[in-house]
């Protein structure tokens, strides 16, 4: 039988994705980050670095190597503007760590405009000693905010799956989350079966998912905080492809029960069961809508398998993905709503497409072969996605205009179906 | 069970009101105000989650068993026990079907055994869309046998999509190997 093993930690197991750039754009803002000043009298990680590595993945951002900095500066008065512009620095990010008691260390930072001689921001961040990532994020966060006007996603998560192959016996599968840099990574589901489809609740704190650990898909529901688990969804055939409505209610879920692959509603209070397609084709990889009044799903009712829309007002379908070659496939909303990202197959070639949905206007954005599981960024600047690499399958992301291209390579093994998670405010 | 998760509560504080200051370009002195003492003006609630802790879970193994009694069929068309299929296809090959008419005359024969067909396909595409993929290539080779005689009650279909490739180089070789399905005895 199936046994279920208790809690057990697996800190040593998680590794860290490791992320190299390959592609960046010369418009980027230039910004210097100055290493922070450490009071504490203890080794503390780089947070300067990590601000540095954050805003430059943007692709949005060109920031000043340490060693071509004129002076290093951790506090207002110790600032000579004139040393900066004439490097072209627009604007400066200077700081300090404070303990105040044990356990504790204060991030202090300023955000400095370079050419006006204003701060533009100050705060301090007394986080736990090792919360310091989280810390450094929060502080990228502020900083992408400020700069450009819209919010940032570094304190967001990731969640994906690994495969371990190392052993010649047997898989291991694991649900991991991690920063949105792929750094900290922690298991939070260990599974010698199959794992897939993680998907975020709106408000961080539940991941649902399909574990085949029964001997079939059957979805989960899974708390983050206590790693409290439920399986919500079983039965005969396929129980798969969760996506949760925009206000958490609601799962969209694919279902075989009745003989092929269709879209259903699960209400996760009245835990009742809606089904929504019908048709003896292929439905699945159900995606709410961000207005919340549709679904778009792949199905294999025409030619080959497209993206439809289902409108949940009057159960209208119309097929989204026309003139675009016969593999369409598992598409996501951007946070507005206005485009999609979706995986296109071409002649072998799979690749990340961003579809608008206003101009039906499409665009690939990876230039992979076997591209799949593309996710928005909360803040709709990024994208990531699952890449075939000669090191096996690995994370890339790239930002939203194609243009900055990067990936996250885990030290072994292989990584897939990455989702971002929700702005934490 | 040990309880790795923590509830971080991350306090900001804006720095001051008024220390956002000027200073003067070429600021020997400066004019800002040189403590970082915090003012609470504004004070911002910031909450991580704690991952708290982490699960295994193994299932057994489910291995298909030898057929210890043949009851007369041809024991090398019963050790034929995957068949593999075109791209984006369920349909039976053509080169399958002595082996599935052997496999259909021995479960007629043996009405207590029980044979589970596993739908699996190669690992282009989307991993959801693999997964139905699987389940009509087992769906279709169970028709087959259900056309053929088998009772509904001695089959149960499951499938794998693009999760457990027999090859995991990424070629066409590797994939016409791993567009399949399985039948597993029990």
């Amino acid at each position: 039988m199936v046994s279920v093993c208790g809690l057990f930690s697996f800190e040593t197991i998680a590794e860290d994705l490791v992320i190299k750039i390959e592609k960046g754009v010369s418009t980027a803002l230039p910004i210097a980050i100055v290493p922070f000043e450490n009071n504490t009298g203890e080794s503390l990680i780089d947070v300067a670095a990590i601000v540095r590595n954050n805003l430059e993945r943007s692709g949005l951002f060109r920031s000043l190597p340490v060693y071509d900095m004129p002076a290093l500066p951790t506090a207002l008065e110790d600032v000579r503007t004139k040393n900066w512009t004439s490097l072209g620095i627009e604007n400066l990010v200077i700081g300090k760590l404070e303990k105040k008691n044990s356990g504790t260390v204060d991030i202090h930072f300023r955000l400095i405009d370079v050419y006006s001689g204003k701060q533009l921001l100050g705060y301090r961040i007394p986080v736990q000693s090792d919360d310091l990532r989280f810390g450094s994020h929060k502080v990228s966060d502020f900083i992408y905010e400020k700069l450009l006007d819209k919010p940032g996603a570094y304190t967001s998560l990731l969640a994906y799956i690994t495969v371990d192959r190392d052993s010649d016996t047997e898989k291991i599968y694991r649900l991991q989350v991690s920063d949105s840099d792929g750094h900290n990574a922690r298991t939070i589901l260990q599974s010698t079966e199959p794992i897939l489809s993680p998907a975020w609740s709106p408000d961080g704190k539940r991941l649902a998912y399909v574990s085949f650990e029964g001997r079939n898909s059957a979805v989960y529901l899974q708390d983050l905080a206590t790693g409290r688990r439920q399986r919500i969804i079983h039965g005969k055939g396929i129980n798969s492809s969760p996506t949760f409505s925009r206000d958490g209610k609601k799962l969209a879920v694919t279902l075989s029960r009745d003989g092929n692959p269709e879209i259903y509603l699960y209400d996760l209070k009245v835990k009742s069961l809606m089904r929504v397609t019908r048709h003896g084709a292929i439905d699945t990889e159900p995606a709410w809508a961000p207005d919340g009044r549709g679904l778009v799903f792949t199905s294999d009712r025409g030619d080959g398998p497209q993206i439809y829309y289902f409108n949940l007002a009057d159960n209208s379908i119309k097929r989204i993905t026309y003139n675009m070659g016969r593999y369409n496939t598992r598409a996501r909303y951007s946070p507005d709503g206005r485009k999609l990202v979706l995986v296109n197959g071409i002649q072998g070639i799979y690749r990340i497409v961003l579809l608008d949905l206003r101009t039906k206007i499409y665009e690939a954005v990876t230039i992979g072969e076997l591209d799949e599981s593309p996710s928005f960024s909360p803040n709709g600047a990024m994208i990531i996605y699952a890449t075939v690499t000669e090191d096996g399958s690995q994370l890339a992301a790239v930002s939203a205009d194609g243009f900055t291209k990067q990936k996250l390579v885990a030290q072994r093994g292989e990584v897939r179906e990455p989702v971002w998670g929700p702005l934490i405010r | 069970m040990r309880q790795l998760g923590r509830i971080a509560t991350i306090f900001i504080i804006f720095l001051s009101g008024t220390s956002c200051g000027m200073f003067s370009e070429e600021g020997s002195e400066g004019t800002v105000e040189k403590s970082l003492s915090p003012v609470n003006v504004s004070e911002a609630s910031v909450e991580t989650m704690g991952l708290a802790s982490a699960r295994e879970v193994s299932p057994e193994a489910l291995d298909g068993r030898l057929l210890d009694n043949y009851n007369g069929e041809t024991a090398s068309l019963l050790d034929i026990r995957v068949f593999q299929f075109a791209y984006d296809s369920s349909e039976i090959l053509e080169k399958h079907v002595a082996a599935i008419e052997g496999h259909a005359r021995y479960l007629i024969k043996n009405s207590n055994t029980r044979v589970i067909l596993e739908g699996h396909t190669d690992e282009r595409g989307s991993r959801e869309y693999n997964l139905a993929l699987g389940e009509r290539r087992a769906q279709s080779l169970q028709r087959r046998l259900s056309l053929l005689g088998v009772p509904e009650s001695q089959m149960s279909v499951i499938t794998y999509g693009e999760e457990r490739p027999l090859e995991l180089m990424h070629n066409e070789a590797a994939y016409a190997v791993n567009r399949r399905v399985e039948l597993v005895y029990r």
